[in-house]
């Protein structure tokens, strides 16, 4: 009977960790942090020939525009699509994990109690554990999740004109890295830095 | 509280608050710059998101109507997401094409991990508070339906704390689970105690569908019918029939009195006028015992404190008189009566110790008596009543007695073990943690009819840091010589943690202990 509750908690905790992302480790950030982020969510494709995955930089009306890891700027056809998911921040997959572990674990101060509240925690946890990392995440169904996937985007307004070529998925440089050329003008019609 | 505990304590607390508390989802809300003034000046940060794909990060902004600009401090990256500069700026409205702010908030997720930790604090701090209440049991004993499923079946010789004071214990299996003639029971002991066991056998009644066969309390078996008649019974908040009239895990309880813990209660019970006067009845109470029980007992090893070893040894070694002392605020609290003509005859009772299992048993009516009048009387707050019934009685039965074949957990068959819960003159003692399959072979392959478990032994508690605290032998004397006065002083105190230990243990709806 232990080995089978321990198999039993194991299979509930991967459940948490079913809620996946194919995001190399630190490209997502926290939810908190979001508030700041200026880079797209993390979008996996599949067409009906390849699966595809990278920054998620735009959706329009009918193109998907994202970038991968080794900086490939992708465009698709909405209409390849076979099915897409986008994970906007990070999951914290861990956090909720611990979190049931430790719900769990503390159940063995609770004595004769255990019997009700350890499997309040091995299957109530897991739930809203799995609830929650899913927040995090769309997966689309129908046109409606395309617009909300868009809110993740790079460029939630819309694809820009710039050199593709020069795009880099979460690019961590900055302005020490870019010429004097390539530096914004310091006046703009659109924009006056103060003095 | 010993300093491990305080720690384990605070360790859960701090991981499961920041846990929970750290658990958040986004919601993104986008605005037009027109609509600019419609974006709440409380969102710490806001991003301006340029037509060219470049994006300002405001962090301290605001909005001025008569030069249609946004002013503040802001962290200003192009299109490629280079980091260009960090200052103050203003920027003009009709430049920017998209306002984004964010919202942190709890997920539905969170917010449900949130209850059920929330729950679970509370239960640890309780139980952390009040020890006495949630560590102690007996030989516990579960059918299992399924991997998951375990029924709790029975608890054998509860009120068995001394060797003294071994006993016979007979409980009805409700829910059994057999398999190729073989019917399997969980036996553990999950409590800081010594569990001896003289022996563990099942009791088997062959029998059709048409009958039952009930335990009278006093190891006798009668058959019975199993056609339901009617009754009507009546608490004194008013009649609780249809809560107590199937066996179904809604139980009947009182709370315990405020001032005093040996306030009695009746129910009254209406049978209809077509009982037949020459026919044999019985009342068929299915019910356990609440946690009242359970905490005068610890309270008591608690005020006794290091002298427990001491005084229980003395108890072991008196020809009657103290033993007899030390059970009286047992023998106060009483058994489920059973009277007629209100309290002039006594009828039968009621007696099953413990708060975990259901048990179920029958008190004969004798022929003749009347049924108009009868009456249960029970200590308020000590009982929870699953069903009463009315059955018409038929001859005593013998059992078929069966021995069990001892497993491991890994399902091995333990011959040591079998050989040694098989004879009488030796103890098959668990200690805490420990875990055993009781199997029992039936003698046909129909396995209809009823079965109870049939246990003698005793137990030894093992005392914890926490009762020693409270040592008191004043009061410990006082609990034994003068039991109602106690009952009265820790009426406040039991009632302080009666709502609390009630609502954790009856409303959960996430375990099944029997139906």
């Amino acid at each position: 009977m232990k080995t089978k509750s321990v198999l039993l908690i194991i299979v509930l905790f991967v459940g948490i960790g079913c809620a996946t992302t194919t995001a190399p480790s630190g490209v997502l950030r926290s939810p908190d942090f979001e508030a700041q982020n200026i880079f797209g969510g993390w979008v996996e494709l599949k067409t009906g020939v390849e699966k595809i995955d990278g920054e998620l930089l735009a959706i329009e009306q009918d193109s998907i525009f994202l970038i991968t890891m080794d900086n490939t700027f992708v465009s698709l056809a909405k209409d390849q699509i076979v099915s897409a998911k986008l994970t906007g921040y990070d999951m914290q997959n861990a956090l909720a994990s611990l979190a049931v572990f430790a719900g769990s674990v503390s159940t063995v101060s609770h004595g004769f109690y255990l019997v009700l509240t350890f499997p309040m925690w091995i299957i109530g946890g897991p739930i809203s554990a799995t609830s929650h990392v899913k927040s995090a995440q769309i997966n689309y169904k129908n046109e409606s999740d395309w617009y909300n996937m868009s809110e993740f985007a790079r460029y939630p307004q819309g694809m820009p004109n710039l050199d593709r070529a020069r795009l880099k998925a979460y690019n961590k440089s900055g302005l020490n890295d870019l010429s004097e050329k390539e530096k914004p003008r310091e006046r703009s019609s659109w924009t006056s830095k103060e003095s | 509280m010993s300093k491990k505990k305080i720690t384990f304590f605070w360790l859960m607390c701090v991981l499961l608050i920041s846990g929970c508390s750290a658990l958040k989802k986004v919601e993104k809300k986008f605005t037009p710059p027109e609509k600019l003034q419609e974006v709440e000046l409380s969102n710490t940060y806001m991003k301006a998101h340029m037509g060219s794909g470049d994006v300002y990060v405001f962090n301290r902004w605001s909005y001025s109507e008569t030069d249609s600009m946004i002013r503040g401090n802001a962290k200003y990256y192009n299109a490629y997401r280079d980091e260009v500069f960090e200052d103050s700026v203003n920027v003009f409205i009709a430049d920017i094409e998209l306002i984004e702010t964010n919202v942190t908030e709890m997920s539905g997720g969170a917010a449900a991990l949130s209850v059920v930790t929330g729950i679970s604090l509370a239960m640890t701090t309780f139980c952390l508070l009040n020890t006495k209440a949630c560590f102690g049991s007996c030989p516990t004993f579960y059918t299992d339906i399924n991997d998951t499923l375990s029924v709790l079946e029975a608890e054998g010789f509860s009120a068995s704390v001394l060797p003294s004071l071994e006993a016979t214990d007979i409980d009805a299996l409700k829910q059994v689970s057999i398999k190729d003639s073989r019917l399997e029971l969980r036996l553990t002991n999950e409590a800081l105690e010594t569990h001896n066991i003289k022996y563990s056998n099942l009791l088997y009644f062959p029998h059709g569908d048409d009958k039952q066969v009930l335990a009278t309390g006093y190891s006798e078996f009668r058959y019975a019918s199993n056609e339901k008649i009617e009754i009507t019974i009546t608490s004194e908040t008013g009649n609780v029939t249809d809560l107590i009239n199937e066996l179904d895990d809604s139980y009947y309880y009182s709370l315990a009195d405020s001032n005093d813990l040996a306030v009695k209660e009746f129910l009254k019970i209406e049978v209809p006028a077509s009982t037949d006067p020459d026919k044999q009845y019985g009342i068929v109470i299915s019910a356990r015992q609440s946690l009242l029980s359970t905490f005068l007992f610890y309270q008591a090893l608690s005020y006794l404190g290091e002298n427990a070893t001491y005084v229980l040894s003395e108890v072991e070694r008196s020809e009657g008189g103290f033993s007899e002392r030390v059970e009286s605020m047992n023998r106060i609290l009483g058994d489920i009566e059973l009277y007629t003509n209100g309290e002039k005859n006594l009828i039968g009772s009621f007696k099953e110790t413990g708060p975990l299992a259901t048990d179920v048993q029958v008190i004969p009516i004798p022929q003749g008596a009347d049924l108009n009048n009868l009456q249960l009387k029970l200590n308020r707050g000590h009982w929870r009543i699953d069903q009463i019934q009315l059955v018409e009685l038929f001859d005593e039965v013998k059992p078929i007695r069966i021995q069990p074949e001892v497993y491991s957990t890994s399902k091995e068959y333990d011959e040591l073990a079998t050989q040694t819960l098989n004879n009488p003159s030796k103890y098959f003692t668990t200690l805490p943690g420990d875990e055993y399959y009781l199997s029992f072979t039936l003698p046909d392959s129909s396995s209809e009819g009823s079965f109870y478990l049939e246990n003698r032994g005793y137990y030894l508690e093992w005392m914890r840091d926490e009762w020693v605290k409270e040592q008191d032998m004043t009061k410990a004397f006082e609990m034994f010589l003068r039991p109602r006065k106690m009952l009265r002083e820790l009426a406040p105190v039991y009632k302080e943690m009666e709502p609390e230990m009630e609502k954790i243990f009856w409303n959960s709806q996430f375990v099944s202990h029997e139906n």
